[in-house]
């Protein structure tokens, strides 16, 4: 099960649909806040996260994820419009495993989906 | 007792010898007779007498003959002539040879008064002698004192040629035409002429034509030696070497009594250097009082009781009142306003010597001028008393800019940061709906791809091609502008460390060949031994993307790049020969303009900015990059990095 944080709703709705037409389970939300309560009742294999989202960002979400040690394992991937390689740092540093920037095609999107799985 | 005159008789005749006995034996002398001139002779030889007679005729001589002789052997004797001869043509020869008297023999009886006037002619004759001697002795005193006054004045001479030879002043002697007669070694050593051309001149030969008629009017002679302010002068002598010299010339002019001739002695000392710092002085006395009055500002000067001492000002208009006006008045009664700005400092100022700088304005009227002012200590050498002065300047003009370049500075600060947000969001906020876009495209190409041997899907397939495509290219445009904006406020990371050069141009000539297929490969070629290159990764891999694209882009169907890195020269160069369709020669100076794209290049996607970062990153490399058209055709591109690169952090 992929778990997508997205606010925005088209972008959300056309991964949603992308990465189920690619043969991925596949659950989206629209920020860190609902993130979190997703994952207290489902489980997820891999997170793929916006980083700038309202009510909780996507670094908050990956350091409260990286502090639960029931989610901690969880792989993360950053999908952002922040390109500055300052905060693609952060992010690897607080603990996810890629960085991506918006936009981005199906085909590299896929590719890193399947090395963190 | 009484002396008993000797008297010599030469008579041969005895008889007129015992007459002449006989005629004498009442006057109490001696008498000695000779009867020859031997005898005579012998007689003057042996002993001398008091008075002798004798013959006119002697033997073979008369008395004016032998004379000379009688005289010579006893020469103060007075001699009378006895004789039978007459008297009238015998006795005037006698007389003339020296006798005494000539007396007739008949006549005797005359001898004895005779012989008592002889004895007075001889007495008087004695004193005569006397007389003449203390004369001769007078005399040789006198040239005695003469000679020593000579040899004194000599010395005198002596000395004075010393001193004029040795003075270490300049000398110089004239007569009363003013041709040079003398000069001292002084003067020879100073004007450089020899004493001997000297004394061909005069002295307004030597002498700067200006100043020769003015030293006519002090040609006049003056004996008096009284006023010697007068006696000196100042002019300008022209030395051998054609140098001009300020002298000081204090003359003594003397009547000399011994050829009564008129001369003048001209001490001459060199004023040359006094002469300069005056005229320097001068000069910059002027220097400044013409600086100060060409300035806009207004100084004046302050005693210590703030009273004015001088005003400086290049209008009289700026002021209220003439400026003669406020010497002696106090500032405050002039200008109140002023007083009370500048006031307060004054004590500081006077006491501490501190300076005071401040800005202030004046409402006239509606008119708000304003003003700056410094306010310092002056302690001049001349005048112990210190006094302060006072710079004014209008500054109205200067707050008036100041205050339209500050707005402006405002203005560009805010379209600054206008810019910035728009390039920021710009480059984040279009990045999520092109996300959606690309996306969007990326299931309509999965969904209708299960539909592709339908004929109407073909051209759907090209539009999603061609929306994919320019979604590529929007992201590069955001990536590029991105990075110019962060250049711009220079935010821009620099981090440099020692690179692989050659890696890194082999990795991105592979990325590039996978974006343009049609190309097999790109030759690389290394001259000199690789070493590191310190330089920021990022910006490298930037520039070689570029402009290897950019080979590959513009020469489509034609002859592949070649790429030469160089290590051995001074700089580490890199060069990039495409054979493509190079840059028309009017437009390379354009290239690294933001959004230019040259005339033949406007078909083949670019966005203009690429070239502008390359230009960039290279500059902040302190490198350089140079485009040229080759003869052959294509572009060469050629970067330079200096291999000591001085970091310079942006």
């Amino acid at each position: 099960m992929i778990l997508i944080v997205e606010d925005e709703v088209a972008l959300r709705e056309n991964m949603l649909e992308l990465l189920e037409l690619s043969g991925f389970e596949v659950s989206a939300v629209a920020n860190g806040e609902e993130a979190l309560l997703w994952l207290e009742a489902h489980s997820a294999n891999l997170i793929l996260c916006d980083v700038m989202m309202p009510v909780l960002d996507g670094m908050e979400l990956l350091e409260k994820i990286r502090l639960n040690p029931q989610w901690a394992h969880i792989p993360f991937l950053f999908l952002s419009a922040k390109v500055e390689k300052r905060i693609q740092d952060e992010g690897l540093q607080k603990g996810a495993q890629l960085y991506m920037t918006k936009p981005f095609t199906h085909s590299e999107l896929v590719i890193n989906i399947r090395k963190l799985l | 007792m009484k002396h008993q005159p000797r008297i010599l008789c030469a008579e041969t005749n005895p008889e007129d010898q015992q007459q002449i006995a006989q005629a004498l034996t009442e006057s109490s002398v001696r008498l000695y007779f000779a009867d020859s001139l031997d005898a005579f002779f012998h007689q003057l030889e042996e002993r001398s007498f008091d008075l002798i007679l004798t013959e006119y005729h002697l033997g073979s001589s008369s008395f004016p003959e032998m004379a000379d002789k009688v005289r010579e052997l006893q020469p103060m004797v007075p001699v009378l002539v006895v004789s039978s001869l007459p008297e009238r043509s015998h006795a005037l020869p006698c007389l003339d040879a020296g006798a005494l008297d000539y007396i007739s023999k008949s006549k005797l009886f005359l001898l004895p008064s005779a012989l008592e006037r002889a004895g007075r002619e001889k007495e008087q004759l004695r004193r005569n002698l006397q007389v003449e001697e203390e004369l001769r002795r007078a005399n040789e005193r006198l040239r005695s004192i003469l000679r020593l006054r000579k040899s004194q004045a000599q010395d005198i001479h002596k000395q004075f040629r010393l001193f004029f030879d040795l003075a270490p002043i300049g000398i110089i002697m004239t007569d009363e035409f003013r041709n040079i007669i003398d000069v001292n070694a002084c003067v020879i050593k100073f004007l450089g002429y020899s004493k001997e051309h000297l004394c061909t001149l005069k002295t307004s030969d030597i002498t700067h034509p200006e100043d020769r008629p003015a030293d006519n009017v002090v040609a006049q002679y003056d004996y008096s030696h009284e006023d010697s302010q007068s006696n000196s002068y100042e002019k300008r002598y022209i030395k051998a070497d054609g140098e001009i010299v300020w002298v000081k010339v204090t003359r003594a002019d003397f009547l000399l009594l011994e050829d009564g001739k008129r001369y003048r002695l001209g001490i001459v000392e060199d004023v040359t250097v006094f002469k300069n710092r005056e005229k320097e002085m001068k000069e910059r006395e002027d220097e400044l009082t013409s600086l100060l009055s060409s300035l806009d500002d207004i100084i004046f000067e302050l005693d210590k009781d703030t009273r004015f001492r001088k005003v400086w000002v290049s209008d009289e208009r700026k002021l209220l009142k003439p400026s003669s006006e406020f010497i002696g008045q106090k500032l405050h009664d002039i200008v109140p306003a002023v007083a009370e700005i500048v006031e307060p400092y004054l004590e500081d100022v006077f006491n501490f010597g501190e300076v005071k700088e401040l800005e202030y304005h004046l409402d006239f009227g509606t008119d708000r001028k304003y003003f700056f002012c410094k306010i310092t200590r002056v302690i001049s050498k001349l005048n112990a008393e210190p006094r302060i002065s006072v710079l004014v300047q209008d500054i109205t003009r200067r707050k008036q800019i100041e205050l339209e370049v500050q707005q402006a500075y405002e203005m560009e600060k805010s379209l600054i940061a206008l810019k910035s947000r728009f390039v920021n969001m710009a480059s984040h906020e279009f990045r999520t709906p092109l996300a959606a876009i690309r996306s969007s495209m990326d299931i309509m190409l999965m969904v209708g791809g299960k539909h592709q041997d339908l004929e109407e899907w073909q051209p759907v397939l090209r539009h999603i091609q061609k929306v994919n495509h320019e979604v590529d290219r929007l992201t590069n445009l955001m990536n590029d502008i991105l990075i110019l904006g962060k250049l711009e406020v220079n935010k821009m990371p620099f981090n440099p460390a020692p690179l692989a050069f050659q890696a890194l141009v082999k990795e991105s000539i592979r990325k590039n060949l996978l974006i343009y297929p049609s190309f097999e490969v790109i030759r690389l070629e290394v001259v000199g031994k690789e070493k590191p290159i310190i330089a920021d990764a990022v910006m490298v891999n930037h520039i070689l993307d570029n402009l290897i694209s950019n080979a590959l882009k513009y020469s489509e169907g034609c002859q592949s790049p070649v790429i030469q890195l160089n290590y051995s020269s001074e700089a580490f160069l890199v060069c990039i020969d495409d054979h493509g369709i190079g840059i028309p020669e009017d437009e390379l100076a354009h290239l690294g303009e933001s959004f230019f794209r040259a005339s033949n290049a406007l078909q083949i996607p670019g966005t203009g900015l690429g070239l502008v970062l390359v230009d960039n990153f290279i500059k902040i490399h302190k490198g350089s990059v140079k485009w040229e058209n080759k003869v052959e055709g294509g572009v060469r591109v050629t970067l330079t990095f200096p291999t000591k690169v001085e970091i310079d952090n942006g």
